[in-house]
């Protein structure tokens, strides 16, 4: 047992070598942020700042060039689609949508999956395998087919694309609470609750959740990118949000069928969806590395 | 009679995140051949680390030594390649704990043959047929039965005699044992204290014990050498310097363990806690928690430095000695 | 089998805590369908009493049991025979809100001091744990000078309430878990293995603390723990453990001066003394071979595979728990005989 404050059996990289890494894992950080901050003030005060109104068609002004002036005088950045809408309007409601969809689908994947992985590590037993085998059964469903059932039953819609994403996403938050639960149940300090007289309720909240909730943010900001990703590929295929909303993915589909002629439609938003994938993939994996390197299999 | 092991001024120092700890500071002390030296310290004491040095296995690359020198039979340990060549053949060690240090995925046999096979060039029957008398002679009872079984199948006594066998194979001049015993049973402890005694008695080699645990080593050890914070604070036989302690560390640890024999005594504990390596106290490392600490023991670091009215062997680094000495219990 | 014990300063003579034949098992699973093929009886018959402020040291190596049985006191663990009983009370047959409350008087100090305390919680939301549990203990607005109490109490820095514990040393962790264990003002602490993580020097502060506390507070202890030396210096009785049973219980002199059975007085011998030249050179008792493993024990005498003086009878009848003539119990069909030859 160790009186020291650093364990020096476990400091295995030199002083330089780690500070680099360091600087370079913060480096990361702030570039994952920074992008990403520029994209949630965008998508929150963008739409008021140009304005989109689905059902104004000005024809005079389809496919326009990015960069190019309108009828009307105003100068449009990205161009403007088929049916004359601005594309950078478009895009800066579909931001909204993707990362409002983004969030949502977390926040409800996240409460799905940490319960029942929490329930599943906790309790153990036949439990335990119910859970377990239901996690493995989402995971081999594909989730294609789950989204066109749902699209087909109810339609297409927003709260619709939550609910598939949310869906086919809460296994990994499963499988870290349940790993947190696991590794902490069995630990003295919950013994010692236990011997205080605290109940099962207590003993969750106080001693196992707060263990989970590093590792489940951390994995949170991984999946982002992903179901962001996966919203604007099933609003491509017609799945997801209705073809009304200016989604990305719905804008990218709209601009399939003109990729010779006015190829900004799809190509915009399809860059500008690829580069907040990745720096949320960055940022995630940069999160991940600093605090909770075991999660890197996930 | 010159000494098989000289330690002089050592110095070991980890990088860390938070700090350059110095584990071991100016630690210098000897081993005669044949001799039973026990390298007595509580956590943080650098007792390990100063084995690790001997050995040539200090983790790398964060920790590095810095200063001292280390000699075996003359020849430097500290130069490249000369500890690797000495290791395991002349000079080699224990662990404490089996489970780690032996590879679960090789029967025991194979192990300990492979000392054999790797420095002797011994074909696998002869390694074989080696590993057996071996394990015998450590004391394992159907041995030739459990030459194929993995280190699991082996309970932790059984274990550490399988480490000891691997340790003696190659019939080492210096064994060191780093806290051979602190995992297992005491009825076991003492199984394997008497088998080391007796196996360091037949092959007349040089013996260094690590521990924290002072009555371990009483009956076996022919000298101590007391380390805190990094540095030797007392050495000398091992029955004079527990019976006469020049350093009040040694004296105060005296005081803090519960003797069986003696009388039910209120303990007398060394208030306070080990300091912090990234952080030693100027001059005497010791003198925040000594109650015969001045301002001499702030500015200076003592010295190990014969006793008055002790004999020479044992030596403490103090700069009031006489108050400890005079104390006595 | 009743244990003979100096008289409870109880107001009756009920003691404190009384065990009965307790016996406690884990099953053991077949690697791949998990079914139950056998049971390891951890505790397989344990009993004796502790007086009000008396302590009882539990000693015994690993496997004997001593931690299980205070697991299952302690309600971690659940015994599969026998009764506990708390002044009087039968534990296991209250029902659970008269089992909280009496719980509540039995608290548990834990080992491992860096793994006993949540390291996500400050000094003072470990503490105040208790009481938010219990309510009717410490009123809230009171929390916060309770807990400074405590901690002057244990011996720490009462400003140092809100840090948390990996800022504490190893022997500072044990004192807050020492603080922990006192809040609900228990009357019994077990202490299991208590001080064996901790360093020489800070043991015997925390020991000195541990006695401390007795004396002011009037605590009982149940000390359990491998080192004897340690075991002894604290406590009144002294109950050795062997492979889940009670092999030899007496006060802590007579264990000492006249050891009945073998595996104590092998388990003296074995204990490391810094001092050995003080004393009349002792034979060594070298017990040779491994503990039994506890799922499959020897018949009769549990430890007779290993004792120098097993004979026949030892494997057909199993010694008792029994006082023969006036010697302390002692379960060895030879008790007698080790008494007449004075060891």
């Amino acid at each position: 047992m160790t009186e020291v404050a650093v364990d020096v059996r476990t400091a295995t990289l030199p002083i330089a070598r780690r500070r680099r890494r360091a600087r370079a894992g913060s480096a990361r950080i702030r570039f994952g942020f920074a992008v990403i901050s520029v994209y949630v003030v965008a998508a929150i005060f963008g739409p008021w700042l140009v304005r989109y109104n689905p059902v104004d068609t000005r024809t005079a002004d389809r496919l326009r060039p990015p960069f190019s002036r309108l009828s009307d005088g105003s100068f449009a950045i990205f161009g403007t689609d088929q049916v004359g809408q601005d594309l950078l309007a478009q895009m800066l409601q579909g931001a909204r949508i993707s990362i409002a969809v983004g969030l949502a689908t977390l926040v409800l994947a996240g409460t799905i999956g940490v319960t029942i992985g929490l329930a599943a590590g906790y309790f153990g037993g036949w439990l335990d395998g119910v859970l377990m085998r239901l996690a493995d059964i989402q995971l081999a469903f594909p989730s294609i087919l789950l989204a066109i059932f749902i699209a087909a039953l109810l339609g297409p819609s927003v709260v619709n694309v939550v609910i598939v994403l949310a869906v086919s996403n809460w296994v990994t938050f499963a499988r870290v609470a349940r790993g947190q639960a696991l590794s902490t149940r069995r630990r003295e300090f919950v013994d010692a609750s236990r011997t205080l007289g605290a109940g099962t309720w207590r003993l969750i909240s106080c001693c196992v959740l707060p263990a989970c909730v590093a590792p489940v943010l951390v994995v949170a900001t991984v999946e982002i990118g992903h179901v962001i990703l996966a919203e604007a590929s099933l609003s491509f295929l017609g799945l997801g949000t209705p073809a009304s909303t200016p989604s990305w993915g719905v804008t990218i589909a709209n601009g399939r069928n003109y990729l010779a002629d006015a190829w900004w439609i799809s190509t915009v938003p399809g860059i500008a969806l690829a580069f907040l994938v990745v720096s949320l993939g960055v940022l995630g994996d940069a999160l991940r590395d600093r605090y909770d390197p075991r999660l890197r299999s996930l | 009679m010159s000494a098989l092991l000289s330690v002089r001024d050592l110095r070991v120092e980890f990088a860390t995140s938070a700090g350059t700890v110095t584990a071991v500071d100016g630690a210098s002390f000897e081993v005669a051949p044949g001799e039973t030296v026990a390298l007595l310290g509580e956590s943080g004491s650098g007792k390990s680390v100063t084995a690790q040095a001997v050995m040539g296995i200090v983790p790398k690359p964060a920790g590095r030594i810095t200063d001292g020198s280390i000699e075996y039979d003359g020849r430097d340990l500290l130069a490249p390649g000369t500890a690797k060549g000495l290791r395991g053949r002349e000079i080699a060690m224990v662990f404490q704990d089996p489970l780690s240090s032996l590879n679960p995925v090789f029967r025991v046999g194979a192990q300990i043959g492979e000392m054999f096979r790797r420095h002797r060039g011994a074909s696998r029957k002869e390694a074989r047929a080696a590993a057996l008398e071996l394990m015998q002679r450590v004391g394992i009872p159907a041995a030739s039965k459990r030459l194929d079984d993995y280190p699991h199948q082996f309970s932790g006594g059984m274990r550490q005699r399988v480490m000891i066998a691997m340790a003696l194979a190659l019939s080492p001049r210096l064994l060191i044992a780093d806290e051979p015993t602190t995992a297992l049973d005491v009825t076991v402890q003492a199984q394997i204290m008497d088998l080391l005694s007796r196996l360091q008695a037949e092959e007349g080699m040089s013996l260094v014990l690590i521990t924290h645990d002072l009555g371990v080593v009483a009956d076996v050890a022919d000298r101590v050498v007391l380390m805190y914070a990094g540095r030797v604070v007392e050495t000398g036989p091992i029955r004079e310097v527990y019976e006469h302690s020049g350093h009040p560390y040694t004296a105060g640890l005296m005081g803090s363990v519960p003797i069986l024999g003696g009388a039910r005594e209120r303990l007398t504990p060394i208030q306070g806690a080990p300091p912090d390596l990234l952080d030693l106290p100027s001059g005497c490392s010791f003198r925040p928690r000594c109650r015969y600490a001045d301002t001499l023991c702030a500015e200076q670091e003592p010295v190990l430095l014969a006793l008055p009215g002790r004999p020479d062997p044992h030596r403490a680094a103090c700069h009031h000695p006489e108050g400890v000495l005079s104390d006595a219990h | 089998m009743r244990t003979e014990l100096p008289p409870s300063p109880g107001p009756d003579g009920t003691p404190l805590l009384s065990v009965r034949d307790l016996h406690t098992s884990f099953p053991l699973r077949s690697a791949v369908l998990r079914r139950t093929v056998g049971q390891i009886q951890a505790v397989a018959g344990v009993s004796f009493d502790i007086p009000a402020g008396g302590t009882l040291g539990l000693v015994g190596e690993s496997g004997s049991g001593k931690s299980t049985v205070a697991r299952t006191i302690i309600g971690l663990e659940k015994a599969r025979s026998g009764s506990i009983l708390f002044e009087g009370e039968v534990l296991t047959s209250l029902p659970k809100a008269s089992m909280r409350r009496v719980r509540r008087q039995l608290q548990m100090i834990f080992q491992d001091p860096y793994a006993s305390l949540n390291p996500r919680a400050t000094v003072e939301q470990i503490i105040s744990e208790a009481w938010e549990i219990h309510p009717d203990v410490v009123p809230r607005n009171r929390f916060r000078v309770e807990v400074r109490e405590l901690l002057e109490r244990v011996g720490l820095n009462p400003d140092h309430a809100q840090r948390y514990p990996h800022q504490f040393s190893g022997g500072q962790r044990q004192r807050i878990g020492i603080a922990r264990a006192l809040a609900l003002r228990p009357k019994l602490v077990i202490c299991d293995e208590a001080v064996s993580a901790l360093d020489v020097s800070v043991q015997a502060q925390v020991l000195n603390l541990l006695a401390d506390l007795r004396r002011d507070l009037g605590l009982a202890y149940l000390f359990i723990a491998h080192d004897l030396s340690v075991v002894r210096h604290i406590s009144d009785q002294v109950a050795v453990m062997y492979l889940g049973r009670v092999v030899e219980t007496a006060t802590q002199d007579e264990l000492f001066n006249r050891p009945l059975h073998p595996y104590t007085q092998a388990l003296l011998s074995a204990v490391p003394d810094p001092k050995p030249w003080d004393k009349p050179v002792r034979e060594p008792i070298i017990i040779g071979g491994d503990v039994p493993s506890p799922a499959d024990p020897p018949s009769g005498c549990r430890f007779r595979t290993r004792c120098w003086k097993a004979e026949d009878i030892c494997a057909r009848d199993e010694p008792p728990l029994d006082t023969r003539l006036d010697l302390h119990p002692a379960a060895c069909h030879f008790a007698a005989e080790f008494a007449g030859a004075g060891r």
